[in-house]
């Protein structure tokens, strides 16, 4: 048997279960509790007394009301006459009582009292009562002789009146046994439904007690994962570490051999070559840092180192280092920095030389021949999630633009790069199987960042990335960065690429005029042997000069104009000598030192 | 000259004090008495009532259900405390009897709190002896579900012949 492999102990039917139990019972309480409502209003209503209580009462009433009548008619004497309607209001308080029994909910309940003989017996007596009217009329009119008639016929009504009372209130004893009986029933019905709530209270009870004891073993399985989730990840971190700096001393002591033969004077295939190791090596240290940084990210431990320092600088070395990269897919690279920006910024700079690197050499392969524009400027993004700072300044985005005219960012690395970094489910090896280490790794660690990235591409004619990054900028910063101006006059060939306008502007914060002109304002110039309105001629170009190029570069410097080449292109024409020479990406540090 | 001077301003005060209320003309419907202050009845401490006078009080309106009548009735009578504050009464329980000898004791708040009142109209008509008038207890049942219990069963009296204030 495998020791390192932990069997779970078999699941039971009622542990599968709880979950189902758990809703069943629920379901189960609810409905009888629903069932319970109409009950406890049904058993409102059964108790309500009102109604037979009421029918006692006004029975006796009318009992009552018939002999204070016939009290009052046997009073009456010569003295009270004319009576003014007092045995009419006296014959309408007997009649109002039985109106009362007869009516409403008195009325009907009376009805279903010993099946209906009450009602008849009511009946009877209200007829009496109504043909007495005519006596009490000749009362009124003063007849007193009308007085033992009524007085005799409202005793013969008199056992009636009993009789009604005695049925009424046997009546209202039956119905209140009744409604009794039914009450009990209902009280025995909802015993039943409270046993039956207690017992599912019970078994609620105990799935809510299995269930809360799998949630614990659940939440410490978590936990143990989790651990061992980081203890992985620190594994990990560590083993990506110790290769790193096992490799690093043999790659820096490459890189310092290197660095000093470049130093000597070597033959010319010879430091070419040099150059590309130096390049290669310096590539590999920037990619393990990569894979470093890439481990920290995902065990979540990424800190900014952070420090001030000028932007314009370590833009430039960070570009410098793929003069190579640059060399071999023979692409036409600019880099410059926008002057409203601050060149003291607080950031990660380490960080930010891995990304450039790593994006631009990804990049590199679909920008085959191709122009490539790198510019850094103020951001208008907003600052989403705060990051932490060493020191107390203002946070501004700025923004790294890289626009190519190449061949445009294959379909899957696009859909790497639209998905969500901070989506749980894009984990580094998914984006890594989708769009490569590189890409995965900018992604990544931009975000890390508190960053953004956006993109926009369009197969064959190129692709344009944004990224925007915190950066801790001076407030004080108005905008205006001091350089050394030249004054002279500097013409940029134009070449219908995407650098023309970017380059004129890049020269101008150094040159005191720039201006472009185009291949054939220059032969105009030279055929009218017109005075030159420039001294040097910036020819942003990699191809070989054509021979009438060449014919017209060797007039310009006939005629004092200083050409500005790149480094291909002067090799390439040795016959054109004394030329200031400059190699792809051009960058900000570059201008200022070919044009000092 | 003085003398009579303060005479006559001692009349015109106990004129004030004890201004009588006129006299009913015609049939007495309801006998108030208790803690009240004016009257019309000489030499006793009853103030009496034709409905020609309760008229005269703000009428007030109901349409209610209740458990003595068949369907929805529309009642028109007056509250009892414009009749107490006509009498310059301070009291906050009445004591209202029937014809019957029915006795009930109402609270001054229900006719506060519930806009209860004593009718003497049912559906625009004089209500007639027979049918429980000519002056009785409405309460709106129908506003008031809450008020469908004995107790305010109870309170409803019909067939008023008096009212006392009780003393506070």
């Amino acid at each position: 048997m495998d020791k390192g492999h932990v069997t779970q102990p078999p699941i039971s039917f009622f542990e599968r279960s709880l979950g189902k139990l758990l809703l069943l019972c629920v379901l189960v309480s609810s409905l009888l509790t629903f069932l319970l409502i109409p009950l406890a209003d049904s058993s409102a209503r059964l108790n309500a007394r009102q109604v037979f209580d009421s029918s006692r009462w006004h029975s006796l009433q009318l009992q009552l009301q018939t002999y204070r009548l016939m009290d009052y008619l046997s009073g009456i004497t010569e003295r009270d006459l004319p009576l003014q309607g007092n045995a009419y209001f006296q014959y309408d308080l007997v009649l109002s009582r039985v109106d009362l029994l007869r009516k409403g909910d008195l009325g009907r309940h009376i009805r279903s009292f010993a099946n209906g003989r009450a009602t008849r017996l009511l009946n009877i007596i209200s007829g009496e009562l109504e043909l007495i009217s005519l006596n009490i009329e000749h009362l009124e009119q003063g007849k007193l002789d009308q007085i033992p008639i009524l007085v005799e016929r409202l005793r013969a009504l008199d056992s009636q009146v009993t009789d009604f009372v005695v049925i009424v209130n046997q009546g209202a004893n039956d119905y209140v046994t009744g409604k009794r009986g039914e009450l009990d029933s209902q009280l025995q019905f909802i015993q039943i439904i409270s046993m039956v709530l207690l017992g599912l209270s019970a078994a609620l009870l105990l799935i809510t007690f299995k269930l809360s004891k799998k949630l614990e073993r659940a939440f410490k399985r978590n936990l143990r994962l989790e651990k061992r989730v980081k203890d992985v990840q620190a594994a990990k971190f560590e083993i990506v570490r110790r290769i790193s700096s096992e490799l690093k001393p043999s790659l820096m002591g490459t890189l310092n051999s290197s660095a000093s033969l470049l130093q000597q004077s070597l033959p010319e295939d010879l430091r070419i070559a040099l150059e590309r190791i130096t390049s290669n090596h310096q590539q590999m240290l920037t990619q393990l840092d990569c894979y470093h940084d890439l481990t920290l990210i995902e065990a979540n431990q990424l800190q900014p180192q952070l420090s001030q320092d000028s932007l314009r600088k370590h833009l430039s070395h960070s570009v410098d280092s793929l003069v190579q990269t640059m060399s071999t897919y023979r692409i036409r690279a600019l880099c410059c920095v926008d002057s409203r920006l601050a060149d003291q910024v607080e950031t990660d700079f380490s960080r930010l030389h891995e990304i450039l690197i790593t994006l631009l050499n990804h990049l590199a392969p679909y920008c085959q021949g191709a122009d490539l524009l790198i510019q850094l400027r103020p951001s208008t993004l907003p600052i989403m999630n705060l990051p932490k700072r060493s020191r107390q300044r203002a946070l501004r985005m700025v923004q790294i633009s890289i626009r190519d005219n190449g061949e445009g960012l294959p379909e899957s690395v696009q859909d790497g790069l639209r998905n969500n970094p901070h989506n749980p489910n894009n984990t580094v090896m998914n984006q890594i199987q989708l769009m490569g280490m590189g890409f995965t790794f900018c992604h990544f660690l931009i975000s890390a960042l508190h960053g953004e990235l956006h993109f926009t591409s369009s197969k064959g004619k190129g692709s344009e990335i944004w990224i925007d990054l915190p950066m801790g900028i001076e407030e004080s910063h108005d905008g205006s960065t001091e350089h050394t101006v030249y004054d002279t006059h500097i013409a940029v060939l134009e070449t219908g690429g995407l650098l023309d306008q970017a380059l004129v502007n890049a020269l101008r914060p150094f040159i005191s005029q720039v201006s472009s002109v185009t291949e054939s304002q220059l032969s105009d110039y030279l055929m009218l042997s017109e005075e030159l309105p420039f001294k040097v001629l910036f020819i942003n170009q990699l191809l070989p000069l054509s021979a009438e190029q060449r014919d017209r570069c060797m007039n310009l410097q006939e005629q004092g104009v200083e050409l500005v080449l790149s480094q291909a292109l002067s090799q390439a024409h040795p016959e054109l000598s004394s030329v200031r020479r400059f190699q792809y990406p051009i960058t900000p540090v570059q201008l200022q030192t070919i044009l000092g | 000259m003085k003398r009579f001077a303060i005479w006559i301003l001692l009349f015109g005060l106990s004129s004030a004090t004890f201004a009588a209320i006129d006299a009913p003309t015609g049939r007495v419907v309801l006998t108030v008495s208790g803690a009240i202050d004016h009257t019309n009845v000489p030499e006793r401490p009853l103030a009496q009532f034709d409905l020609a006078m309760l008229k005269q009080l703000p009428a007030h309106e109901i349409t209610t259900h209740n458990p003595w009548e068949e369907g929805e009735h529309h009642y028109v009578g007056f509250n009892p405390k414009d009749l107490l504050a006509l009498l310059k009464s301070r009291g906050d329980l009445i004591r209202l009897t029937a014809f019957n000898q029915y006795i009930t004791e109402i609270p001054m708040s229900d006719f506060e709190d519930w806009d209860t009142i004593i009718a003497y109209e049912m559906d625009g008509k004089p209500i007639p002896v027979r049918n429980k008038g000519p002056l009785m207890v409405i309460y709106n049942f129908d506003q008031h579900p809450e008020l469908r219990n004995e107790a305010y069963y109870g309170r409803s009296i019909w067939q008023i012949q008096s009212l006392k204030v009780m003393e506070p």
